[in-house]
């Protein structure tokens, strides 16, 4: 038994829930049944489900309501897994969550969510350390500071400072963001508190984050940060459009990093106002929508020269990579990433939970089929966090769209 | 000049509509190649392209009486196709008919590009063959005819390649049209023949009647393609490198704002 199965092995075993794993059976027993009969998609039937991406966006944020009233501190779960249930609350994923309970806020206009989203921040809010970092992991007293989850709760911080005036919110994101830029290497890239111990293109997620604190403070240093991040993360971009630097120590180069890398070069660049990060994502992400239109789908992971790596879906990065074509219909004017991001997300509803217990329903699984090397058995909080910007998006473009094509907004 | 056509199905109105038009015109080809509608390599393609629950649902569509004022345009577009039909004095309802009719050889396949297929081809020695569907051509079939494959396109090329190009350019709010260019390696990326624009007309109340008219209007372009390349009057235009967009299948949430806009655009035509 190798050392990843056996920990995987060690995990369940912690974790196992009678009162949760004999239905996690079922939902695999049923995965199975579906994965064999259900319809491919084709190039010819798109045939939608039934289900609006309204009504499929409610499930989703019912889902991260149930993972935020799992945790007892305010945080949002990690993730349900099928042998155990709801896990412990992620500071990383509640960081970048916070946006999306803000904006969904406004789309529902239930106060609800925004309370969620102030209870959530004033829990990352106790977990800062006192340089400005916030901790890795599960934030157990033994972790140290993580340069990706300071990036990606400055989000949050920022979401909530906007929605609420409380300056407090914003004088930790600025400490975040400078701990952010005393922690950078001179040729942008983060070498020390990293996943694992080393750099990774991705964090370009990070660089994003530096950007957006630098609209809203006003301080160049969070913009250099970004444009240097920027400028070492494009050099790893290679002739066929695909990044290097991925370093996850052997595993798999699941389409959620690849789609993190593109997200954070597209908004960073967008932010800092770097044409040629713009060039270069859309490259990747015209590449991935030829790949998707041709396939019908797109694998869970690809290595560096773009072959698929694994034979089963990584729903995160397909929600990711459809915001990306999404925002790209937005800022090129080009419509055929929006219908490719249309019929993405069709696939993604295809696997939600309509019907089923709290944990289950709304939820979407980490890999298609469930039992798939991407979160195993899993359905984590980020896969539906994107689903939700990705649902959130495609109404708000389709509504730009359709009054823009209108006799009136012509 | 020795002309041949490639057909998809005997029951092809695209094929029939090209065969009897090029025979109206003077250029009887020589031999029509058509895939066999029933086969099991056909049946297992169609299930690859389709799904198996859009198959058995599209084989019975096509099974069972047409049901007037529910059913597309497509469906019951027999009315539409008979009426054409008749105009041309031809009473034929599919291609081994209308073969007989004209006299010309009919050769059923299962696959256009098996060797003994393509060596039936040279051996027929053709000028030029006229594609109306049957998958996708390989090299060696290409490179028989010696002015080459002459394929007739929905759409205006360089600009619009690929799937639902009328659709595109509608929603692109671009001129919508047809061209007839011959067929290499890429997806439609050939040399143009010749280029048709296509106004919005009073009849054309849906999508599915608009496409159902381009067919024809594409029919017309091919055989006037097919004149001018038998009087050595066509200029062939080399299509840019890069040049224009690939289009995909487009999204129904879409496909109806593109139908908005032809309502648009047709009320404007009319206006």
């Amino acid at each position: 038994m190798t050392g990843k199965k056996s920990g995987r092995f060690r995990r369940i075993a912690s974790e196992l829930n009678p009162l949760v794993w004999p239905l996690g059976a079922l939902v695999v027993l049923y995965d199975s049944v579906q994965l064999r009969w259900r319809q491919p998609p084709t190039p010819y039937s798109w045939a939608e489900i039934g289900v609006p991406t309204e009504q499929s966006l409610a499930f989703v944020m019912r889902w991260i309501a149930a993972a935020q009233d799992a945790s007892p501190d305010g945080g949002i779960s990690a993730y349900y897994s099928l042998y155990g249930g709801f896990g412990p609350s992620y500071p990383e994923t509640t960081g970048y969550l916070i946006p999306t309970l803000i904006d969904y806020g406004t789309v529902s206009q239930d106060p609800q969510w925004t309370e969620r989203a102030v209870r959530a921040t004033d829990w990352l809010m106790h977990l800062q350390f006192d340089q400005g970092a916030f901790p890795a992991g599960f934030a157990k007293s033994t972790d140290g500071p993580s340069v990706f989850n300071t990036g990606q709760i400055i989000f949050g911080l920022l979401g909530t400072y906007r929605l609420t005036g409380n300056s407090a919110y914003l004088q930790a994101a600025t400490r975040a963001g400078h701990w952010l830029v005393s922690a950078q290497s001179p040729d942008g890239c983060w070498r020390q508190h990293t996943y694992e111990g080393v750099p990774h293109v991705y964090y370009t997620m990070v660089a994003w984050a530096q950007a957006e604190l630098f609209q809203a403070t006003g301080d160049d240093c969070f913009q250099q940060s970004a444009a240097r991040n920027l400028e070492w993360a494009l050099s790893h971009q290679q002739p066929n459009g695909w990044f290097e630097g991925y370093n996850l120590g052997g595993r798999p180069i699941y389409l959620h990093f690849i789609a993190y890398t593109l997200q954070g070069v597209l908004e960073a660049g967008i932010r800092i106002g770097s044409d040629a990060a713009l060039q270069a994502m859309q490259q990747t992400a015209e590449k991935l929508l030829r790949m998707f239109e041709i396939k019908k789908r797109l694998m869970g992971a690809y290595s560096s020269a773009g072959k698929a790596t694994i034979g089963s879906a990584c729903l995160t990065g397909d929600a990711q990579i459809s915001i990306v074509w999404l925002r790209l219909a937005e800022l090129t004017g080009d419509l055929r990433f929006l219908n490719a991001s249309l019929k993405m997300n069709e696939l993604i509803k295809s696997g939600i939970w309509y019907r089923g217990p709290t944990g289950l329903l709304g939820g979407v699984k980490g890999s298609d089929p469930v039992w798939g090397r991407y979160l195993w058995l899993r359905y984590p909080c980020w896969a539906a966090k994107f689903t939700a910007d990705s649902f959130m998006l495609e109404l708000s473009s389709l509504a730009k769209c359709a009054a823009r094509l209108s006799p009136c907004g012509s | 000049m020795r002309i041949m056509i490639l057909a998809s199905s005997l029951y092809s109105e695209r094929a029939l509509a090209v065969l009897v038009s090029l025979c109206s015109a003077g250029h009887k080809p020589v031999a029509c190649v058509c895939v066999k509608t029933i086969h099991l390599q056909n049946i297992r393609r169609k299930l690859a392209q389709y799904g198996w629950r859009d198959f058995l649902g599209y084989a019975w569509r096509r099974l069972r009486p047409p049901i007037a004022g529910k059913d597309s345009p497509s469906r019951t577009a027999s009315s539409l196709f008979a009426d054409w039909l008749k105009a041309h004095g031809v009473e034929v309802s599919n291609l081994s008919q209308a073969c007989r009719h004209y006299g010309i050889p009919l050769r059923l396949v299962s696959d256009v590009n098996q060797p003994a297929v393509l060596e039936f081809l040279r051996r027929s020695n053709p000028d030029l063959i006229v594609y109306t569907g049957g998958g996708i051509l390989r090299p060696p079939l290409l490179a028989i005819p010696r002015k080459g494959v002459l394929n007739g396109h929905a759409g205006l090329l360089p600009r619009y390649r690929g799937m639902n190009v009328v659709e595109w350019a509608l929603l692109e709010g671009n001129e919508i049209g047809v061209t007839v260019h011959f067929i290499d390696s890429g997806i439609d990326t050939g040399a143009i023949v010749l280029t048709k624009a296509v106004t919005p007309a009073i009849q054309d109340t849906s999508l599915s009647a608009l496409s159902q008219r381009i067919v024809y209007i594409t029919v017309d372009a091919l055989v006037e393609a097919v004149r001018q390349l038998a009087k050595e009057e066509a200029g062939e235009m080399r299509q840019p490198a890069g040049g224009g967009k690939q289009y995909f299948v487009m999204h129904e949430k879409l496909r109806s704002l593109a139908e908005q806009q032809l309502t648009d655009r047709r009320n404007r035509y009319s206006a």
